[in-house]
């Protein structure tokens, strides 16, 4: 589904990445690892056309995607959900999950999306006339995934879900993204939480330094040492 | 003061009242989604002046399609530009393109007025009336023409809230003046937003000049006081409060209104001018300043 080769990427003169190469199949649900700083947001930045690649090459079905606008991307069908949510703070949650659906014209399909995402929160439901900006953090959470699934991405980027929200929380969101994934959405997640992501995923990237240092499927990146060492802390 | 005055200074002060809140909703409304200033509101304000005057006087057409007429010319006026030489001037000026582009709209305000100098000369180009007549409510007589030029007022304000708050492009709207990158993000291509945002902007104005045309006839320099005013009330109102820009239009329309009545021709300015300062050293944000950026939230 998705393919990257040889990306270069950064801000300005700041180069980030380094030759990163990774490969997402149909209905996955990868993670990518890495220390603060690896460049996980960079790379996810890249794929969602927030900015344009130095060089490399990104294939999304079979469509090369590097250096096109976000909204062309978005309406590809690449959800990212930023790690700061960027939501509309004064637009109530309902407007907010409409705007989520601004690239589908079928509003019959609209309202099934709708009612397939408040089943998924419905803590949403409860507030869809309320301001986005007005929400805690776990619901805001809540909303901005649900928006990054009005469109009905085929595939879902998450920075670090888990941020700032309660175990409780964490786990909530965590359930939610697995049953998404059992539901067909491919997702490429990046986290910090570890034990939790490698519970839920297929498979894991670590990226060092804006390169990519080992790729495994995650019953072996548990076991893995360097992963012992330096993300788990044993 | 008699009662029949009282109506008439409300009457009068609430038709200004409607011309301000247009020209302050197109500043607000360019300033909330671009976060640009616009110096160019009043000569969009005089360029549907005179597509009105063409299009009643030359063309014969009846007074709606007249003003319809300025609508189109000044949104398709509005939209070159923004595609032209503001867009061009975003793309290249990066981080610093909001003084360019101010700087860029002060140049295109002197350009579009000399420009109408050449063409249309200094003359006044007015009209009598679209529709004669006087229509009276209770004691007072009031013209058709600022009855009918009030009413578009009002309907175009609506009809734009309406439109904001309730439809698929008036949301993007809205998500594009709130978080450029979630809009991005949804699938929103920002440069269109901007395109229709200044070209709707541009039309208030456009309609402002067309229903006032019998009113304050066209000339070159007739949009230089409209854009000051327009400044007034939103600096009065508060930068980013699109609500407050409306209230704030009608607030001074009637305060000049007032004024004149009582101290006669000269002191309306002075007077709303004065306010202006009194209110920015009370309260800097305005009176109903906001700190979030948004177009016409609830
Ligand atoms: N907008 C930006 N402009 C310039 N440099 C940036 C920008 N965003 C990130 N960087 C730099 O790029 C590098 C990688 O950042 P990135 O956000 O991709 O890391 P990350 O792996 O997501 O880290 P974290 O786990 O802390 O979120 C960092 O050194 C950072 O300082
Ligand atoms: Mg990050």
């Amino acid at each position: 589904m998705l393919e990257i080769k040889g990306l270069q990427s950064g801000y300005g003169y700041l180069q980030v990445l380094w030759d990163v190469s990774l490969e997402l199949n149909d209905g996955e649900f990868i993670v990518l690892l890495g220390s603060n700083g690896a460049g996980k947001t960079t790379t996810l930045r890249t794929i969602s056309g927030v900015i344009r690649p130095i060089s490399g090459e990104i294939n999304f079905l079979g469509q090369s995607i590097g250096g096109k606008p976000g909204h062309e991307i978005s309406r590809l069908g690449i959800s990212f959900i930023t790690e700061d949510l960027n939501l509309f703070p004064k637009m109530t949650v309902y407007d907010n999950l409409l705007v989520g659906a601004y690239s589908v014209r079928d509003k019959k399909k609209i309202k099934e999306t709708l009612a397939y995402i408040l089943n998924l929160f419905p803590r949403l439901e409860e507030r869809l006339n309320q301001l986005a900006g007005t929400l805690s953090g776990g619901e805001r959470k809540m909303l901005a995934i649900g928006r990054g699934l009005m469109p009905n991405p085929k595939l879902l980027l998450v920075d670090e879900p888990s941020l700032g929200l309660s175990p409780l929380m964490t786990r909530a969101t965590f359930d939610a993204l697995r049953k998404l994934n059992q539901d067909g959405t491919t997702i490429l997640l990046v986290e910090q939480h570890l034990g939790k992501a490698l519970e839920i995923t297929n498979r894991g990237y670590i990226l060092e330094q804006g390169k990519v240092v080992m790729e495994a499927p995650t019953a072996t990146l548990l076991e893995s040492e360097r992963v012992k060492e330096v993300y788990l802390g044993r | 003061m008699e009662l029949v005055d009282v109506w008439n200074v409300l009457a009068v002060g609430l038709v200004r009242g409607g011309l301000y809140a247009q020209m302050a909703l197109m500043l607000a409304l360019v300033l909330g989604v671009m976060s640009i200033i616009s110096m160019i509101n009043g000569e969009l304000y005089m360029i549907g002046a005179y597509v009105s005057y063409f299009a009643f006087t030359l063309f014969g057409l009846n007074p709606i399609l007249s003003i319809a007429c300025a609508a189109v010319a000044t949104f398709l006026v509005g939209a070159l530009i923004e595609r032209g030489p503001l867009s061009m001037m975003r793309r290249r000026a990066g981080e610093d393109w909001y003084l360019n582009t101010f700087l860029l709209t002060v140049g295109l305000s002197f350009f579009l007025k000399n420009a109408a100098m050449l063409l249309w000369k200094p003359t006044y180009r007015g009209i009598r009336w679209y529709w004669e007549g006087t229509v009276s409510i209770g004691s007072i007589g009031i013209s058709i023409d600022r009855l009918v030029a009030l009413g578009i007022a009002a309907l175009t304000i609506v009809a734009l809230q309406l439109f904001l708050r309730n439809t698929r492009l008036g949301r993007a709207i809205r998500a594009v003046s709130q978080d450029e990158r979630g809009a991005m993000l949804n699938g929103i291509n920002i440069n269109t937003i901007y395109t229709i945002s200044f070209g709707l902007a541009c039309m208030l104005g456009g309609i402002a000049g067309g229903s006032m045309l019998s009113i304050l006839p066209a000339s070159p320099y007739m949009g230089t006081t409209p854009n000051n005013y327009a400044w007034l009330v939103v600096m009065l109102a508060g930068l980013g409060n699109i609500s407050g820009a409306v209230v704030g239009g009608f607030i001074i329309g009637i305060v000049e209104s007032v004024a004149f009545q009582f101290f006669g021709e000269g002191w309306p300015n002075v007077i709303s001018f004065i306010i202006l300062i009194i209110v920015l050293v009370i309260k800097p944000s305005g009176i109903f300043g906001t700190s979030v950026k948004g177009v016409w939230e609830q």
